[in-house]
């Protein structure tokens, strides 16, 4: 199932939606498994809470998505404080994936982003396979999401709190029993707590994902000295930032060269040219995470900051960046 | 980007950091701002400041120091992030993200307190900063204040000789009796509670000061708002990375119907003042 790196033409992601304006200015839409993008660039899950926080900050109708914050069937609560500390170059966070349930999601929250003209991708996750399929059907009668996307680093109760995405078995169940549970687009979020990152992101591909999104953040923790405790209330969490963009890096490259499915490549992107090493290493969309923090604006900046790589460069659209990478 | 008018060393380990702000919003006591001084990615993320002084609004606004508009951050230094504050100097840009969050209640607001009465502002530390702005709002009116001030020793006491200048009613308390009687804020607290007339308790310090003080507050049935300062990333509710555990919602979450799902709460949205009584003091 691999791809031939040589024969970009094979590479069925990029086909680029709108024809090259005759301006000469590039093309930056993208279009993912029928979801059409006006470029590649999306908030990532957890980081742009549901889109409204960020709304006086910057227009988000400039984004190519907005991915909401992950989702569950039911309310969930979340870990104990402290929930984040900061690292070198990079965060820790155990905020334990509370939020407010799909259904208060889709009444309280979809209205107002749905008035935006960006995308609207929805990050959820279950404790089970049937909490997966039944968050998805819920999500599948809404109007206005253009995609799922699905978070498998999450802890499977009925199977010993094995993480889903940690073995392909699992992986390859869940997301099966998901893909028969909805109609849109399905992009599988994977975790890089794993030896071989190919192994899962093929079992996602064969259960039929139709995008594969990388990466979620990496499990670490912190200690503080002069209390001798763990600086988080969890003791455990996922580091993201700029510390981890080359594991996230290499990671998407590996999963270009052995799987088909357009990627989103995700991990301490903070400007432009962050992104265009995803793109150069296979991700046909990048997401940014963690800069929301530091920078409202980022995500705009790094839109423009293509935009002008593509111009100095005479890029004419993502297709003709995606996995160029020269070796 | 804002400019760096001053930075000021007061005391060995707290500065004094005026900026300029075009267009300087409005900004309440207890607010604050998310500041992000290098653009390197070590240290990383913002870091969260109150705000001790709004400059340069001349006679007819809230004060009038300095002449350009911006506002005065008074810090502390004690890590990566505020030890590079120390270093900025005049001229240099700083980002400012904010006002952010909600400030103090105005005392009209707060339901059993006559006018006339007493506002306590219970310090400790860098926890004096909300009080500059509280105390300016109210020291031409007819209600009585008093600073109650705390710190680990006269080093500890930063931005006294500014509620001396104008006048504000101060009683100081040092664990070493360097400065003010020898003990706790809370030994202060004690004696102000226990005189007669209706009063708010306003304070602002470690966490196991306020944890005292509500305790005393809750006793003495004595209205209380607390700033609270975690560890933020957003400062913008996004994040959901400075949650603090909310009383009397049990472990569970609640229905689905209910709008509050959640026994947290978060400091830089729904806070950092919070009344005294919602916090779950017992897990902190
Ligand atoms: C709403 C709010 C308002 C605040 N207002 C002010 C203010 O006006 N002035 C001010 O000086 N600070 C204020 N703080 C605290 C300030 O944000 C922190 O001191 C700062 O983030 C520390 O950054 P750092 O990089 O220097 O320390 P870090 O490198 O992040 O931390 C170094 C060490 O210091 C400890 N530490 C962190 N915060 C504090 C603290 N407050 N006191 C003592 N030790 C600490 C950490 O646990 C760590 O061990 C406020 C915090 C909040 C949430
Ligand atoms: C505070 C925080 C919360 C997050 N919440 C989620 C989540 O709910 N679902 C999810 O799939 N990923 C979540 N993530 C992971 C991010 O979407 C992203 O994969 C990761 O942070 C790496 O990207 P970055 O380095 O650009 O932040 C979260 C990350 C952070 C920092
Ligand atoms: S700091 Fe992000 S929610 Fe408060």
């Amino acid at each position: 199932m691999g791809r031939d790196i040589k024969k970009k033409s094979e590479v069925r992601s990029q086909e680029s939606g709108e024809k090259t304006p005759r301006t000469g200015k590039p093309d930056l839409s993208v279009n993912i498994a029928g979801i059409q993008l006006k470029n590649p660039v999306m908030a990532a899950s957890g980081t742009f809470g549901y889109g409204e926080e960020y709304a006086p900050y910057l227009d988000l109708n400039r984004l190519g998505a907005v991915v909401v914050k992950g989702l569950s069937l039911k309310p969930r609560q979340g870990n104990p404080p402290p929930r984040i500390v900061e690292t070198a170059a990079g965060m820790l966070n155990s905020i334990g994936l509370q939020n407010m349930g799909v259904e208060i999601f889709i009444e309280k929250k979809l209205p107002f982003l749905k008035k935006f003209d960006t995308k609207v991708i929805v990050n959820f996750f279950g404790d089970s396979i049937d909490e997966y399929c039944a968050v998805a059907k819920v999500l599948d009668g809404a109007d206005g999401i253009a995609g799922l996307e699905m978070n498998i680093s999450c802890p499977n109760k009925q199977e010993g709190w094995l993480e889903f995405g940690t073995n392909p078995d699992l992986t390859f169940r869940v997301v099966s029993a998901v893909r028969k549970s909805t109609k849109l687009p399905l992009i599988v979020k994977l975790s890089p707590n794993v030896t071989d990152i190919t192994v899962l992101a093929k079992a996602a591909q064969d259960a039929g994902a139709d995008v594969l999104s990388l990466i979620n953040t990496l499990s670490g923790m912190a200690v503080d000295v002069n209390t001798q405790r763990p600086k988080l209330g969890n003791i455990i969490g996922g580091l993201s930032g700029p510390a981890i963009k080359p594991v996230a890096l290499k990671m998407v490259w590996q999963v270009f060269k052995t799987v088909k499915l357009p990627l989103i490549g995700i991990g301490g992107i903070m400007t432009a040219e962050d992104a265009i090493e995803f793109m150069l290493v296979g991700a046909s969309v990048v997401q940014v995470g963690t800069v929301n923090f530091i920078d409202p604006q980022a995500s705009i900046k790094i839109v423009d900051g293509i935009e002008d790589y593509f111009k100095k460069n005479k890029i004419k659209n993502v297709k003709e960046m995606v996995g160029s990478l020269r070796i | 980007m804002e400019k760096v008018l001053y930075n000021e060393k007061i005391l060995p380990l707290y500065y004094k950091l005026g900026m300029s702000w075009e267009g300087l919003p409005a900004i309440e006591p207890g607010q604050f701002v998310m500041l992000r001084i290098t653009e390197q990615v070590d240290p990383l993320l913002r870091r969260p400041f109150g705000v001790y002084k709004i400059l340069g609004l001349g006679a007819g606004g809230q004060g009038s120091e300095g002449s350009e508009q911006g506002i005065e951050i008074l810090y502390k230094v004690v890590g990566k992030g505020t030890k590079l504050m120390a270093n900025l100097k005049p001229g240099y840009t700083v980002d400012v993200l904010g006002p952010l969050g909600n400030g103090f209640q105005p005392i009209s607001k707060v339901g059993s307190v006559r006018q006339n009465q007493r506002i306590i502002m219970a310090a400790g530390g860098i926890g004096i900063v909300p009080f500059y702005l509280l105390a300016k709002n109210y020291h031409l009116s007819s209600i009585s204040l008093k600073l109650l001030f705390g710190g680990r020793g006269k080093d500890d006491l930063p931005g006294l000789e500014d509620f001396k200048k104008f006048g504000i009613d101060t009683a100081v308390s040092t664990d070493d009796g360097s400065m003010g009687k020898n003990g706790l804020v809370t030994d202060l607290l004690k004696k102000e509670l226990s005189k007669k007339g209706d009063c708010v308790v306003y304070a602002c310090g470690p966490k196991a000061m306020l944890k005292a003080v509500a305790k005393m507050a809750e006793d003495a049935d004595t209205p209380c708002y607390v700033s609270l300062d975690n560890a933020m990333a957003c400062g913008i509710g996004a994040c959901l990375g400075c949650a603090v555990k909310i009383r009397g919602q049990g472990s569970g979450v609640r229905s689905q119907k209910s709008k509050a799902f959640s026994p947290y709460k978060m400091v830089c949205k729904d806070g950092p003042v919070f009344d005294a009584k919602e916090i779950a003091w017992e897990e902190i």
